[in-house]
């Protein structure tokens, strides 16, 4: 259809950053692939024409990136000039929430406005394939992300719920944050120490996950105290541990995202915590954020956030049409992409090593 | 003649009869779709075989279609007929139909390329065998470590390693990369040559995708951007206004005879294939004239440059006119003439207000202090320091003929200037100042006149009102400005002007008071001698 979105002038004579990639998406209905060092979008823009890009991912391979949006998850070719996907995925019927995969792609999740995690076989279309499940929760899901142990499925739910799906046995497991709001989002980090999540009343929770012992092990047995941090004046988007497990950054709608010490969230919950809980109980703690992103009068909600990989600098997806690069030790903004007409809520970033 | 029986050779012949006179080419057209068709007629050809009617021409048609003789079917096509569609559709567009089915058949072709999964097992978790998955869901381990700072800083990002030591050159148009819409379907696409890239690369324009509501000035900024990340060569001037777009033909020269685009205008409006940027003389040099009110009057400044704002614009008043920045003071309030009350912000760029006429007022009313001393007589030192500061006076010009007219007389240390009001009187021509300039050198001399001295001149008999003239240097003569004023104005420039007069002694006012010297010593023989 636009063949010629790729650009037909001579190429810049080097392309220094070959390999990183940053996909970005919103409601303007086109996805770019951004030069995510020169800030600009050569490489490819496409129109996702049916609905708006609720979330991204970059397959583990960087050859694909998968997008979610109404009723649809579809699997794009980074490099060919085909504006056309791949693959779609279909047989959703709300809106795809979030969607991630297992670290070599061997099978990808979904989760949906009705309610239900998916598991897919990203390759296999006859339908034969042993990794097609499907998980049902009481209330729409907002997110899920995989445990870094590759089998069990953490989503969290509008009803205030996280579940955890363990995939090789379906055991699965319930802990309620809290009934009166949503969760938004929910994050655990590399080395599975902690999880944390925010809800649509701003506030953030810290738990801290047990090591399964075998199978059908909850996660939450041991310590039963989580934290419950009134994190942001507003509605929270998103939250993610940096991949160095030092930071967790949390999104919002009050126009910032801040950076939390988990070195700190960590001292704060063993002060809390009191053994022999038979409940789950949330202790509420007053706590300053170590930074605070935010630029006044022009950044509006922030909606997604990407690391790099040294958890350095950190990407933002913001509803005033910008992505921002943002140095984790300045606090500032290293660079604007900007190209979307409208707010941009979806990212994908994969970084690479230096050789 | 004998070939005139065979009807192979008839048609042949009449076929390359059309070739060579049908100009349309409407001939070849029929001539590619009949073969194209040949296929459906070879049943009924099988039927017609049997009958062997020379004459019947359909028979002889079918015949001659034939696939069995590759000879005439290479005749049957003319060698400049191309069976590729497109080329075809190059001279001459098929029918609605066939370009739709031929576009659904693309589309179709398309479809197939998309694999579909459909999650074929919509059963919940509990129905399923749990031996499923187990090859796919294999558990990682994770090894929980100590936290080790210096273990943390072995992997570098390499975006995080390029920008610390790769940083980026700016893009002066960085600013514009928002309009850049490439790849959306409602994206206008517009060619543009680039004459300043070499020779080589000229004729190769550059696809600018934008909004058709786009300006065309801001599709230059876009263009600049454009041209500055695809890393062209040579470098461009850092800013839009060195460059103008003009219309261009499909081969990038310049339509001489139609200007450059107007940048205020949406480019959606023009339908030209291609354009041209081109560099030009900046528009700087065309000054921007702002206008301030103040209590008294009004001054004009100039202002080069369409970046100002309006705090270059307040200074350069200041600038002009010494000592207002004193007398209005530090705080002060500068408001559209058209919309009094709203301050504006000083940092705003002058372009952006839609005016050039505003009004400045000190922020709080000037204090009491100030306006006493006005009409305290003053020490005279004290007057000859502020007799320099920036004044001016609505007073009522007098003129030789016509009636008098409401001017501003403007005095300052530097210059005296004369600005008529906007007149409402509809045979202004006849009564009608022209502003002026005139520099303090050529003031020769300032004077009030009595009641009894304006009597000998005008009727005018009016006991609170004071004339004041105004003598200046005109070349070589003097000539003088007559104006009226109420007592206390007219004193007051009469000191100001004496006081400024005093501290800079200049040859028009020497040769002034030469002159009137010489007056004054011819006079009293005038009157003694009358006749002499």
């Amino acid at each position: 259809m636009h063949a010629d979105s790729v650009r037909s002038g001579p190429r810049p004579s080097e392309v220094l950053d070959e390999g990183v990639l940053l996909c970005s998406g919103g409601y303007d209905n086109v996805i770019k692939v951004w030069s995510a060092y020169s800030g600009t979008c050569h490489q490819r823009s496409l129109s996702h024409t049916e609905s708006q890009v609720n979330c991204l991912h970059i397959t583990p391979d960087r050859s694909y990136f998968v997008a979610g949006g109404y009723q649809c998850v579809r699997l794009y070719d980074i490099n060919s000039k085909n504006n056309n996907p791949t693959v779609t995925y279909d047989g959703i019927l709300k809106n795809v929430t979030s969607l991630g995969s297992h670290e070599d792609f061997s099978f990808m999740f979904t989760t949906g406005e009705d309610g239900s995690a998916r598991i897919w076989d990203p390759k296999d279309s006859r339908g034969g394939s042993q990794c097609h499940r499907m998980f049902e929760a009481k209330a729409p899901l907002n997110f899920g992300v995989l445990h870094p142990n590759q089998t069990c499925l953490f989503v969290s739910d509008q009803q205030g719920s996280i579940y955890m799906w363990d995939l090789r046995n379906n055991y699965n497991d319930t802990i309620v944050l809290n009934k009166e709001s949503s969760i938004q989002c929910v994050d655990i980090d590399a080395q599975a120490r902690y999880a944390c999540a925010v809800d649509n009343k701003g506030f953030m929770y810290f738990m801290r996950l047990d090591e399964p012992v075998g199978e059908k092990s909850p996660f939450f047995n041991e310590f039963r105290t989580s934290l419950k941090i009134a994190a942001h004046s507003k509605y929270g988007l998103k939250c993610k541990f940096s991949p160095d497990g030092q930071s967790v950054v949390t999104t919002s709608a009050d126009t910032t995202a801040k950076v939390w010490d988990v070195l700190e969230l960590e001292r704060r919950l063993d002060e809390q915590c009191s053994l022999n809980v038979d409940e789950m109980e949330f202790k509420e703690a007053s706590m300053e954020p170590k930074m605070v992103l935010k630029r006044e009068n022009v950044q509006r909600w922030v909606w997604d956030l990407a690391f790099t990989m040294d958890s350095e600098n950190l990407f933002t997806a913001s509803s005033d049409n910008m992505v921002r690069l943002w140095n984790l030790k300045s606090g500032e903004v290293v660079r604007e992409y900007t190209g979307h007409t409208k707010a941009v809520i979806a990212l994908a970033f994969m970084d690479k090593p230096v050789e | 003649m004998a070939l005139f029986d065979d009807p192979r050779f008839l048609l042949s012949h009449i076929r390359h009869s059309f070739r060579n006179s049908d100009e349309s080419r409407m001939y070849e057209l029929a001539m590619v779709t009949d073969i194209m068709h040949q296929n459906p007629f070879e049943p009924m050809r099988g039927k017609d075989s049997t009958t062997s009617s020379p004459s019947s021409l359909l028979s002889a048609q079918l015949d001659l279609y034939s696939v069995n003789d590759p000879e005439l079917v290479q005749m049957a096509h003319s060698c400049d007929i191309v069976m590729d569609n497109e080329l075809v559709g190059a001279h001459r567009r098929r029918s609605n139909t066939a370009q739709r089915l031929d576009k659904l058949k693309k589309e179709r072709r398309l479809q197939a390329k998309i694999k579909r999964i459909t999650l074929r097992n919509p059963h919940p978790t509990d129905q399923q065998d749990p031996k499923d998955g187990t090859i796919v869901f294999v558990a990682k381990e994770i090894r929980r470590q100590p936290y080790d700072p210096a273990a943390e800083k072995k992997v570098t990002s390499l975006l995080s390693h390029l920008l610390i030591t790769r940083p980026l050159p700016v893009n002066p148009f960085s600013a514009y990369s928002r309009l850049d819409i490439r790849g959306q379907p409602t994206a206008k696409r517009i060619k543009v040559y680039l004459p300043m890239l070499p020779e080589a690369d000229r004729g190769f324009p550059m696809t600018v995708s934008c909004d058709g509501n786009t300006t065309v000035g801001d599709l230059i900024g876009l263009i600049c951007w454009q041209y500055t990340i695809e890393e062209r060569k040579p470098d461009l001037k850092p800013h839009t206004k060195y460059y103008c777009l003009r219309f261009a033909e499909e081969t990038g020269e310049v339509e001489d005879e139609f200007p450059s685009v107007d940048n205020r205008e949406p480019i959606g409006k023009y339908d030209f294939p291609s354009y041209q940027i081109q560099e030009i003389t900046p528009l700087d040099t065309m000054p921007f004239v702002v206008t301030f009110y103040m209590n008294e009057g009004f001054s004009k400044v100039t202002l080069e440059g369409e970046g100002a704002t309006l705090r270059d614009a307040v200074n350069e008043l200041f600038k002009h006119r010494a000592g207002l920045q004193d007398a209005i003071g530090s705080d002060f309030v500068v408001e559209k003439r058209t919309g009094p009350g709203v301050p504006l912000s000083l940092d705003a760029r002058l372009d952006s207000f839609y005016t050039t006429e505003f009004r400045l007022r000190a922020e709080a009313a000037p204090p009491v202090q100030q306006r006493v001393n006005k009409h305290t007589p003053r020490l005279p030192e004290l007057k000859m320091f502020s007799a320099g500061s920036f004044q001016t006076y609505m007073v009522q010009m007098i003129q030789k003929i016509g009636k008098n007219v409401t001017v501003q007389l403007a005095v300052s240390s530097e210059k005296i200037e004369i600005t008529p009001l906007p007149q409402k009187s509809v045979n202004k021509m006849l009564w009608q100042v022209k502003p002026a300039s005139h520099n303090m050198k050529y003031i020769a001399g300032c004077e009030l006149m009595t009641p009894k001295m304006i009597l000998e001149f005008f009727h005018f008999a009016g006991s609170d009102k004071r004339c004041l003239k105004i003598v200046y240097m005109d070349g070589e003569s003097f000539k003088d400005y007559m104006f009226e004023a109420s007592i206390e104005k007219a004193s007051e420039i009469d000191d100001q002007i004496k006081s400024i007069l005093q501290m800079r002694s200049t040859d028009a006012q020497k040769a002034y008071n030469v002159e009137r010297q010489k007056r004054l010593s011819r006079k009293p023989s005038f009157l003694s001698n009358p006749f002499g």
